[in-house]
């Protein structure tokens, strides 16, 4: 076991004595922890207090046997804590964490839907995946919910909201919204200026892709990952081959590093100039919006020319990449990230003076740093609300460990913080891709590893910080070099329900800034 | 804002003048397979079509016939990856729009016995022909889309946000994105239709005024693309609305959405048609 | 003629009495008395027409005894004037009761309501007409009876008396200072009959003049509902039933303008700036109180209400500028002044009355008159979303109907002022021309939120889910009033010549041909401006119905007719998804703020922890400005005077003989000095 594993076992066995618990250790960095069904909420609340872990991802199973999994994150050590809890077959019920680890949710409810695990004592249990024509006692992902065949809609309309007498209505928008935005439906409880609440109704884009990656050759599972969330393909099928390369116990070579560095990077880059130009079309700044789309769509044709594909997809392979770097373009690379550089700047000092922009974003949408922190928020949601919260520091992956830069953190929690995040993050990521280049020696061979046979029941926690926040995978193998179970937590899942928290009492005209500041998706979030 | 306007002046005229001038994706892009027969071995190996995982290419082993079929195809390349004999390769080619699925099929016989191909080519293009002059009589010079995500994992709509952006600039062809379905002209989907959003997309047709038309743009729209058709997704639009145009890709470019739409409204002539090679 | 159909005409009101009273069958016999109101009232519609457009002044006298003097009635243009408006209302408020009543059918007395109602009708005929001021007294009191107990007659709802009560209070004030100034009058005139008193007028010193005009004018504003006076208006007319509210608004507050038009114009010939400026300040602040707290109101009664505070305010800027006009030698725009204030106040009679009566259509169909209740109306009701709408273009001023004609022609008065020669007038005038123009933009609003909340949309409640259209008697009552509102809008060159012979006598300036030719209006000067709502009215329909019919020719394909909402691709619609009434006019309500003074409290509900919300709760109430800050100083300090005077009340007979003492010594003294 490594030495930070180590260290913070000794402290579990020095802080944990009230029940049993089975250790077993993972890959490098990785702890299991079993508990019984009823220790589960003491020892999370352990891990959370004393270890002072953040949670990160819940994983359920159904194969071989009923199980949950909590991930947890101790940045400290760097080390993830997993802790599994086996569940009777007969009546699946453990007790909710989430009055004790708010963060613990929306995992808690979306096992409940497509499980049918039951969270005892959770505040809040309504439908969450499965929208109201989904049959009771029907959960997609048990194994005896039959896909092939149509599952019939249930003829149990939603339910009005709750509305006072005194003129409150409620507005409702979606599920297809104005402009090209993806599927989603919010109802404004409203009494015409002041959104008193919001209530969301996402999933609309369920696709069930999680068990797309089950029994399929592992060959063909990065291609899945990179269509969990389109505009951050890279950052999905990256973290997914690290889990499976942790899982097999693969070295990714040096130089493959780098490169998955420098496109990680790249993909950063084109998604926080898509943000900017986001905002100022929120704001109706349209020069501002046309100049940061056109720098966008420079850096997609760059993306096209250096990898064959605008969204850098087919790049990641299990044990490496596919496609290196020729001297020709090494050089190019150099003088385009020169120039989306120096226009970059240009661009945000002209945004930051532009008083009539910022006016529009500032003290919108504030997420205080309690409830950021409560909730487990990712990304530069959290890094605009004061939490310095970053995968790429907290636990460093590719070559990130070996290369120097800074994270931004902004402490108001508006708007305003958010962009500004992620203006400071585009020089940051312009500088590693130098940095990473200075390092990078292309040799013949070294680009990606051979997949060797890999045992069956191998779990491994694979991530990466996408530009949206830090994402976690959990893997594990089945026979034949396929997988079992994968489970994908994009950062948009944790970060909007905060989105609600911050529109409540809130004014209608700055519920599309706020919504673009937050940048989020849906695909991410709903799967 | 004096500022602002000074830095757009400066700037200059971006925009491309597609269709009059042709866009060409830069040389190692991934776009459309192309089969070389000669070079497939006699027996086929197959290793093509385990590597697939939208099931893009298929052996039908009773009439030895390698099948490529675009709509499913997702462009990741691992089939040329694979071949041994370099029978199949990648151009850079992504205008691939369509107005049936038959169009973008490719038979490759690799074995001389099997039936001959039906002649029904000739009914369909009189039918094409009338549908393409009336589409450009009536939708020329100006067409409203209403774009639904059905499902997509948000790469198509990157693509399509993008159409609006200086150097593409759709509104130079005429063409403008509405926000209620009943100002539009033309649906354009994207995603395989998640069972959630089957309702709202069948609502969405219905508000429609005829005429209108109905456009699906990405592997996902056009088939399913890597999603099995289950009680979670319908496996394409086409199961759900009459499609008139298909438009490959994963996600396909803005050049192949404008090719698409100007496609669907009788300015563009599709370029694939249902091939068969012979070896 | 008219005499003698008037003659024809009273004493039918009092037939409809006995025949309610009298006839077995209590439903029977409330319509056989509300159809004699009816007809009394279209008898002496076209006598009062008739004799109007002769333009002739009759006198009856019904007896003489001392010290009151002769009991005359004139009839001149004036009284003949608000006859005509009288008998019309009465006419459609007749019909419409015929078929409202059955609803109040063993809940109240149905007899005893159309004794009341031919008694107003009476009363408000006597009191337009007396040339006595102790018999127009006695009228205006019985009128104020009456009213009380038309406004009580649903006795048993609650607010009901306490809002009759508020009602007689402030008209009794009212009367008090009626009573001072006829009696000042009379001081002067030693006759209290109104020809003697304008020959008066010129013996009587300024300062007194001013007096009786300040009584007259509050005494007679607080039956129109002025601003501060206009605190009874918006309870008491909800609080009576519909057909009674549309009689209230529509003619006992116009009777209100004949005192204060009669008073001025008849009496004292115009008067000085100061009255002008008086009456065209207090009818800017009640037009604009009265439109903003229209616009936050939930009842439709109370909109309609206060509406009727805004366009007594308009009708207050027309005579105020009249005076104004007069005082400084612009006699044919004081003419104009006072003709468009008469033309206003007939005009919202015949539209107000409409509004009225379609609420008791309302009312009668769904039980509730709360616009958070109401909603989907116009499928389910056409006939009466039809007259319903015509009354609310009218009050909204739209063309070509007669709210925008007198709307459009007040504007233009109030422009007109740049001909006056002081600056301080010229400025007054143009702010006045700039709060109406704000005014006629609110009142769009809140008639727009009026119609489309009640009957546009979606039901929001079971009751209007169920309504149904109304009896035909209903019908007719509003369709009568409805034509009126068309009929004075596309043909005011028929109504104009009629109102000129009323405001010619006053400053003997005939401007009727110089205002309405060839169908085109101008405000007396003809090259300052131009319409004609005449044109206008062939125009507009054309204007809407020729491309519909163009469309269906030639379009060549089939048109495809879609019940089903977009609602962004969600299935299930809800009544809740609609705006409601406080969120449309919430805009509003933060702009003007600081009249408003809103208190909103929003609570969010969570049972568990403020992480998870269940529900909120709103609520929100509006400051009342006048009530908080004039009336409740008032009350505070009677009380507190009651208070000092009771200790005056010992009980001890001798400290009562000593006050009875004390008192008979000062009046000795008085006479002595």
């Amino acid at each position: 076991m490594e030495e930070t594993s180590k260290r913070v076992l000794a402290r579990i066995e020095e802080g944990w004595k009230t029940a049993p618990l089975k250790v077993s250790e993972g890959p490098p960095g990785e702890i299991e922890c079993e508990v019984p069904t009823d220790g589960v909420a003491d020892f999370a609340s352990f891990v959370v207090k004393a270890l002072h872990g953040r949670l990160v991802s819940v994983v359920g199973q159904e194969e071989p046997a009923p199980v949950l999994r909590y991930l947890f994150s101790l940045p400290a050590e760097q080390v993830f804590v997993r802790v599994a809890v086996r569940l009777e077959p007969g009546h699946r019920r453990f007790p909710s964490l989430t009055p004790i680890v708010h963060a613990a949710h929306w995992y808690e409810r979306e096992l409940h839907d497509l499980f049918g695990y039951e969270p005892v004592g959770h505040p809040h249990l309504d439908r969450l995946i499965l929208h109201s024509d989904w049959p009771e006692g029907t959960h997609p992902f048990r194994k005896s919910c039959n896909l092939t065949h149509p599952v019939p809609r249930s003829e149990a309309g939603g339910e009005g909201p709750a509305l006072g007498r005194d003129g409150e209505f409620e507005l409702p928008f979606g599920p297809i919204r104005a402009g090209v935005v993806e599927s989603a439906h919010f109802r404004f409880l409203t009494v015409g200026e002041e959104i008193l609440k919001l209530e969301m109704q996402l999933f609309y884009k369920f696709r069930g892709i999680e068990r797309l990656f089950e029994n399929q050759p592992l060959v063909l599972c990065p291609l899945v990952a990179e269509r969990v969330s389109g505009i951050s393909s890279f950052a999905h099928s990256l973290a997914f081959c690290q889990a499976v390369e942790r899982a097999a116990g693969i070295a990714v070579p040096r130089p493959a590093c780098l490169l998955r560095t420098i496109y990680a990077e790249l993909e950063r880059i084109y998604n926080h100039l898509g943000n900017l130009a986001h905002l100022c079309e929120a704001t109706s700044l349209r020069v501002g919006e046309a100049q940061c789309s056109l720098l966008k769509e420079y850096a997609k044709q760059f993306n096209a020319k250096l990898s064959g594909h605008r969204f850098l997809r087919g790049i990641n392979a299990i044990g490496g990449v596919r496609r290196g770097l020729t001297a020709g373009q090494h050089r190019e690379l150099l003088g385009a990230i020169d120039y989306i550089g120096r226009e970059t700047k240009v661009l945000t000092d002209l945004i930051l003076s532009t008083k009539s922009h910022l006016d529009r974003l500032v003290t919108t949408g504030i997420l205080p740093e309690k409830l950021a922190a409560d909730y487990g928020a990712v990304g530069p949601v959290a890094r605009g609300s004061g939490l310095p919260w970053d995968m790429r520091k907290d636990h460093p992956y590719a070559a990130y460990g070996d290369l120097t830069f800074n994270v931004p953190v902004y402490h108001y929690g508006d708007a305003l913080a958010r962009m500004r995040v992620r203006m400071d993050e585009i020089p940051e990521s312009i500088q590693l891709i130098r940095e990473a280049m200075d390092r990078f020696e292309l040799a013949e061979g070294d680009l990606v590893a051979p997949l060797p046979q890999i045992p069956a029941g191998r779990r491994a926690i694979g991530w990466a910080e996408s530009p949206r926040g830090g994402l976690v995978v959990f893997v594990e193998t089945g026979e034949g070099n396929t997988l079992r179970r994968c489970k994908v937590r994009s950062p948009s899942f944790c970060n909007w329900y905060l989105f609600q928290a911050t529109v409540t009492q809130t004014m209608m005209m700055d519920w599309p800034i706020n919504e673009r500041s937050f940048g989020l998706t849906h695909a991410g979030c709903d799967l | 804002m004096a500022v602002w306007t000074w830095k757009g002046i400066k700037k200059g005229v971006v925009s491309t003048r597609y269709p009059d001038e042709t866009l060409l994706m830069p040389d190692g892009y991934r776009g459309k397979p192309e089969i070389d027969a000669e070079r497939c071995t006699p027996t086929g190996c197959m290793r093509c079509a385990e590597a697939c995982l939208p099931r893009a290419i298929t052996w039908e082993s009773d009439r030895g016939v390698l099948a490529v079929d675009y709509a499913r195809c997702v462009f990741c390349g691992l089939c040329e990856e694979v071949c041994p004999d370099h029978a199949i390769y990648l151009t850079r080619e992504v205008e691939l729009a369509a107005r049936t699925r038959d169009d973008l099929t490719v038979q490759v016989r690799l074995s001389s016995a099997g039936p001959a191909h039906d002649a029904e080519d000739l009914l369909e293009t009189e039918v094409a022909a009338r549908l393409e002059t009336e589409s450009r009589r009536v939708f020329g010079r100006s067409l409203h889309v209403r774009h639904v995500d059905a499902g997509s994992c948000n790469g198509c709509e990157s693509e399509l946000q993008a159409l609006n952006n200086p150097y593409y600039n759709l509104h130079r062809l005429g063409i403008f994105f509405t926000p209620s379905p009943r100002f539009a002209d033309l649906l354009l989907v994207t995603g395989p239709v998640t069972r959630a959003m089957e309702g709202p997309l069948r609502l969405a047709y219905e508000a429609m005024a005829d005429p209108k038309l109905v456009v699906a743009a990405g592997a996902c729209a056009c088939s399913g693309g890597i999603f099995p058709e289950n009680a979670l997704t319908m496996g394409g639009v086409e199961k759900i609305l009459p499609v008139d145009v298909y438009i490959p890709g994963c996600p396909p470019p803005p050049v192949a959405l404008m090719q698409g739409l100007l496609l669907a409204i009788g300015r563009a002539e599709p370029r694939l048609k249902r091939t068969e090679i012979n070896r | 003629m008219l005499l003698s159909l008037f003659l024809l005409g009273a004493p039918l009101y009092l037939v409809g009495v006995m025949l309610a009273l009298v006839l077995p069958g209590e439903l029977r016999a409330a319509r056989m008395g509300l159809a004699m109101t009816a007809i009394s009232s279209a008898v002496g519609l076209l006598g009062s027409i008739m004799s109007l457009s002769e333009g002739h002044t009759r006198l009856l006298t019904l007896g003489s005894f001392f010290p009151v003097g002769a009991l005359e009635l004139k009839f001149d243009p004036l009284a003949t004037f608000f006859l005509v408006m009288i008998f019309l209302l009465m006419l459609a408020i007749g019909l419409f009761s015929v078929g409202y009543m059955a609803r109040y059918q063993g809940k109240y007395s149905l007899r005893y309501f159309p004794v009341l109602l031919n008694l107003l009708a009476l009363s408000l005929t006597l009191t337009v007409t007396a040339n006595n001021a102790m018999l127009f007294l006695v009228a205006w009191e019985v009128m104020a009876l009456v009213s009380y107990f038309l406004t009580v007659y649903r006795y048993d709802h609650p607010g009901t008396p306490r809002a009759a009560f508020l009602m007689t209070v402030i008209m009794e004030m009212g009367a008090g200072l009626l009573i001072v100034a006829f009696l000042l009058l009379y001081a002067f005139a030693e006759d209290f009959n109104f020809d003697a008193m304008r020959e008066a007028v010129p013996r009587i010193p300024e300062a007194v003049q001013g007096v009786i005009f300040l009584c007259a004018l509050f005494g007679f504003g607080a039956k129109v509902g002025i601003v501060p006076l206009h605190i009874w208006l918006p309870e008491a007319h909800p609080a009576a039933p519909s057909n009674v509210s549309a009689a209230l608004s529509g003619v006992v507050v116009s009777a209100g303008i004949y005192g204060i038009i009669r008073v001025t114009f008849t009496l004292f010939g115009g008067g000085p700036v100061w009255w002008g400026i008086v009456v065209l300040i207090v009818g800017a602040v009640s037009a604009v109180l009265g439109v903003m707290y229209a616009m936050q109101t939930h009842d439709l009664k109370c909109l309609l209400s206060y509406s009727t505070v805004e366009n007594m305010g308009i009708v207050l800027m027309l005579i105020g500028s009249a005076i104004i006009f007069a005082a400084s030698d612009l006699l044919p725009l004081a003419s104009l002044a006072l003709m468009i204030g008469l033309y206003h106040t007939l005009n919202h009679a015949a539209f107000k009355g409409s509004l009225f009566l379609g609420i008791g259509s309302l009312e009668y169909a769904t039980h509730s008159i709360n616009m958070d209740d109401l909603g989907g109306l116009a499928h389910r009701m056409p006939w009466t979303a039809c007259w319903f709408f015509i009354g609310t273009l009218s009050a909204a001023a739209i063309p070509p109907l007669n709210g925008f004609v007198t709307e459009w022609f007040t504007l233009q008065v109030l422009f007109q002022g740049f001909r006056l020669p002081s600056a301080f007038l010229k400025i007054l005038l143009s702010l006045a021309g700039a709060t109406l123009a704000l005014t006629i933009a609110m009142s769009l609003t809140i008639f727009l939120k009026q119609y489309g909340m009640s009957f546009l949309g979606a039901a929001r409640s079971r009751g209007a889910d169920e309504a149904r259209e109304v009896p035909r008697s209903m019908l007719v009552g509003m369709g009568i009033l409805g034509i009126s509102c068309v009929g004075l809008g596309v043909l005011p060159f028929l109504v104009i010549p009629l109102i000129d012979q009323v405001t010619t006598p006053v400053w003997a300036t005939p401007i009727a041909e110089k205002v309405s030719a060839d169908l085109i209006l101008h405000p007396y000067y003809d090259g300052f401006s131009a319409v004609s709502p005449s044109y206008l009215g062939f125009v507009l329909p054309l204007l809407l119905l020729v491309p519909l019919v163009l469309v269906w020719a030639l379009s060549s394909r089939k048109i495809r007719w879609v019940e089903r909402r977009w609602l962004g691709g969600l299935d299930a619609f809800r009544p809740s998804m609609q705006f409601s009434p406080l969120a449309f006019s919430n805009a509003i309500r933060i702009i003007f703020g600081w009249i408003y003074r809103p208190q909103q409290d929003s609570r969010l509900a969570f049972p568990y922890s403020s992480y998870y919300v269940r529900s909120t709760g709103y609520r929100s109430h509006i400051f009342p400005l006048v009530e908080q800050y004039l009336y409740l100083p008032i009350i505070k300090g009677t009380k507190w005077l009651s208070r000092g005077a009771v200790r005056f009340q010992s009980g001890s007979l001798n400290r009562y003989i000593t006050y009875i003492f004390l008192l008979l010594l000062v009046a000795l003294l008085l006479r002595i000095l």
